[in-house]
Parts: structure tokens; sequence; C-alpha cells
């Protein structure tokens, strides 16, 4: 199970970073983190996998955010500014997901 | 005579030591609870702690308020003596979170900040939720307590 606080937003914006992975090869999905990973000086170990209508359910939204690397980025918006509410919609969201580990998975 | 006994499945920090009896039994049950806390509290900070400081070298994590990691370390104080032990993170926001995520797929999750406010929510099926706000104080708020105890109840049976 992932760690509910890998879904919590970042605190500046009140925004989740995620990515539309549809119609992606496992490798593929992998290959568009690794330079999120690298950034933060650790390799992505795993993933946490989700309906986009899970989204829906929280009453959260989705926003399309395309990088230049990235032009699947999406991020999760309409966050409360309460934490515990945060929390748990945190919950939800981490309920609803699947935990993919990357040497599973490739 | 005036001695503070927990019940055994509270919790148990050392800022409840509130003892003011001078009697030989007060000092008999005093001993006890030093004995009590030695045995079961003490094993359990020895990996609890360690962990929480080691959140403040992870150069991965956002940076972290050290008084973020005193109530995050009186909080561990305060936890129950028995039953599993928390998986604790660092949130976005520099709160430090402890997490209890059972098998059963029950989940309750606290995330302590500097002013040693405690927010806390818990999933322990799809119509049984809870969230809220609580103040640490010198003992554990009786709300994270049930949460606790809820989401973890089918592990400790086993």
């Amino acid at each position: 199970m992932a760690k509910p606080g890998a879904f919590l937003p970042e605190s500046s914006t009140l925004e989740t970073s995620a990515l539309w992975k549809d119609g992606l090869l496992e490798h593929e999905i992998w290959q568009i983190g690794l330079p999120v990973g690298e950034g933060r000086g650790k390799p992505p170990l795993a993933r946490a996998d989700f309906e986009a209508g899970t989204v829906s359910e929280a009453k959260l939204r989705l926003e399309s955010d395309p990088t230049p690397h990235n032009p699947r980025h999406v991020n999760i918006c309409g966050w409360p500014t309460v934490k515990d509410e945060q929390k748990s919609l945190a919950l939800l969201l981490c309920k609803r997901s699947t935990l993919v580990l990357r040497e599973t998975a490739e | 005579m005036n001695v503070y006994c927990p019940p055994l499945d509270s919790s148990f920090g050392p800022l409840d030591w509130a003892s003011s009896g001078v009697s030989d039994e007060a000092s008999h049950i005093k001993r006890l609870l030093k004995e009590s806390w030695e045995h079961y509290l003490e094993p359990r900070l020895e990996l609890l702690l360690p962990e929480i400081e080691s959140l403040v070298s992870d150069e991965t994590s956002v940076p972290i308020d050290p008084d973020t990691i005193q109530a995050a370390k009186q909080f561990a104080y305060c936890l129950p003596r028995f039953g599993p032990l928390p998986e604790v993170s660092t949130d976005p926001d520099g709160e430090i979170s402890f997490d209890w995520l059972a098998p059963s797929g029950k989940m309750f999750s606290v995330s302590v900040n500097k002013h040693r406010r405690l927010a806390y929510a818990g999933w322990f099926g799809e119509k049984s939720r809870i969230h809220g706000i609580e103040q640490l104080a010198e003992s554990c708020p009786q709300e994270i307590l049930r949460g606790i105890a809820r989401a973890t109840c089918q592990q400790a049976a086993r």
C-alpha cells in the first residue's frame, strides 16, 4: 500500500503532481518518472496507480499541466486548506490506488 | 496518596508521572510503573525516535523545523505501549506523519506540526471514516488512541 502522505498536495500550490498514463507501456511510465526521481537524488522505486474517477470521488479535479519533458503531466487540484481534510482525501486516494514496485514491474 | 495508574491499553508518556505519594505503597507503585516503562515503552522508542531523527538528515525531503521534531518525539512518547508501530515520514509541508496501515486495509494517519497540532484521519471501511484536529498535551488525545486501536485491532489480535 502507498503511504497517504504521497498524495498530499504541495503546501505552496495546493496541487499534487501526477501523470496521465493511459496508453503508455510500463517502461515508458518509468522513463517519465526517472528525471523526477533523479532531481531528488533518488530513482523512483514505486508508483501509485489510480483511476481518474477517484479524483472526482474525492471532490478534487484534474488539471492538465504539460511540461516539455512530460506532456502528460497533470495536477490534482481543489484541495481543502485544512490539514485533517487533506489527510482524509489522501486516505481515499491511497485506498483506491494500487502500489506498483519498479523492480516487479520491469 | 495519589498515584497515576493508566489503563493497560492507553498511552503512557513520561509526562504522565503525576505521583505525589510518599508512602511505601506509592513508592512501590512508582517503581512498578518505571519498570513497566523500561520494559514496554523503551524498546519501542528505541526504534521510533531514530526514525524521527533520520527525517532531518533526509536531503530528499522538505526541511523540517526543529520544533516539529520535538513535537513528533513527544507524540511518540505518548503512543500506546502495545500494538504495531507506525511508519514515520515527512509530509510535503514539513509536518511529520505517523501512519498505521493495517493488512486489513484499515488506515489511521496523524500529522504533527511544530505547534503540537495533531491532524488525523482514519479509514476503517467504506462508510466508516473520520478526521479531525487535536492538540498534543501531556498525554495522547483519546480520539487519536481510539483511531489507532480501530486501525490496528485485527492486527493486534493475530
